[in-house]
């Protein structure tokens, strides 16, 4: 039986970063334009900015989640 | 993570799904029926606060049934399930965030539905009618509270946590917002100040459920990514 070094760290560390810099930059796109102010109705280039950064960040972990999963357990 | 961390999740996702505006409507506008039909202050307080109790039973069952539901699921489907609720979770959450910025749903309520939430809230009085109204409250928030919940018994099966440990505190924090809209009514406050103040907040209320839900789903895909790890 060969061994599979999952180094839980990193996967962890990695994991971590992306939620949390995910969610500042949410943040601080919405304090950039006003959270509280009217300003960002209907402004397509904003939402289209947020969708990029929780695509972005939904990707990386997704792709540590199909990774463990494939790599430690097969895919069940 | 442990069963505290678990316990003041559901809380917190409680109290953030609860300020929903679907949900502070159709409260708002029950205790508004009930005033105008003349009911003394104590009953409409109780009839309120039954209604609030029924829904939040209602939500410990659902919670009960999904998790055994996914902890029954073969081990065949378990990954694929709860890669795909998170996914489904980051959606939602998306979707909410949306409204943040065009208020326009992107599918309207239909007619008829509308029409039958009117006539439990306005006309129809008794046990029955919170029943149906406890129901209405829980398919109005399906977007919300269905797919919180959905996510939290998803934790749960990857977890193997007690049910309980999360949906108690996800129920009270659910209605915790909802109760102290019924108070607010009943020290004598007008509904239609509740309903200025929830027009005016709606959106903000979409985005932080939105936003939550998406969090949730994140890291929910992380303890898929760092638990459970079997090395041989």
């Amino acid at each position: 039986m060969g061994t599979i070094f999952v180094d839980l760290t990193t996967l962890q560390l990695v994991g971590i970063k992306t939620i949390v810099g995910g969610f500042v930059t949410i943040g601080l796109i919405l304090l950039f334009n006003g959270i509280s102010k009217n300003s960002t109705k209907g402004s397509f280039p904003i939402f289209l900015l947020l969708c990029g950064v929780i695509t972005f960040s939904t990707l990386i972990l997704l792709t540590l989640a199909i990774n463990t999963v494939v790599l430690t357990r097969g895919w069940q | 993570m442990n069963q505290v961390s678990l316990a003041v999740i559901g809380l917190t996702m409680g109290l953030a799904v609860g300020f929903n505006p679907t949900l502070i409507s159709i409260i708002s506008i029950y205790m508004a029926s009930m005033i105008g039909r003349q009911t003394k202050k104590q009953y409409y307080t109780l009839a309120g606060l039954f209604l609030l109790i029924v829904f939040a039973l209602l939500v410990l069952l659902i919670a009960g049934l999904l998790t055994t539901i996914l902890s029954n699921l073969s081990l065949i489907y378990s990954d694929s399930i709860n890669l795909l609720i998170a996914i489904l979770g980051v959606i939602t959450g998306t979707s909410l965030v949306r409204r943040y910025f065009w208020p326009k749903p992107l599918m309207n309520v239909p007619d008829s539905l509308k029409k039958a939430l009117n006539y439990r809230t306005t006309k129809k009085t008794g046990i029955f009618n919170i029943l149906y109204l406890a129901l209405f409250l829980f398919f109005a928030s399906l977007n919300t509270v269905g797919i919180t919940l959905l996510l939290l018994s998803s934790y749960n099966v990857t977890l193997s946590s007690s049910v309980v440990v999360w949906s108690l505190p996800f129920a009270i924090g659910l209605i915790i917002p909802l109760y102290f809209i019924i108070v607010v009514i009943t020290l004598g406050n007008k509904v239609s100040v509740v309903i200025a103040w929830k027009e005016n907040n709606k959106n903000t209320m979409r985005l932080c459920s939105g936003l939550i839900i998406i969090l949730l789903s994140w890291l929910q895909l992380l303890i898929i990514a760092t638990g459970e790890i079997i090395v041989s």
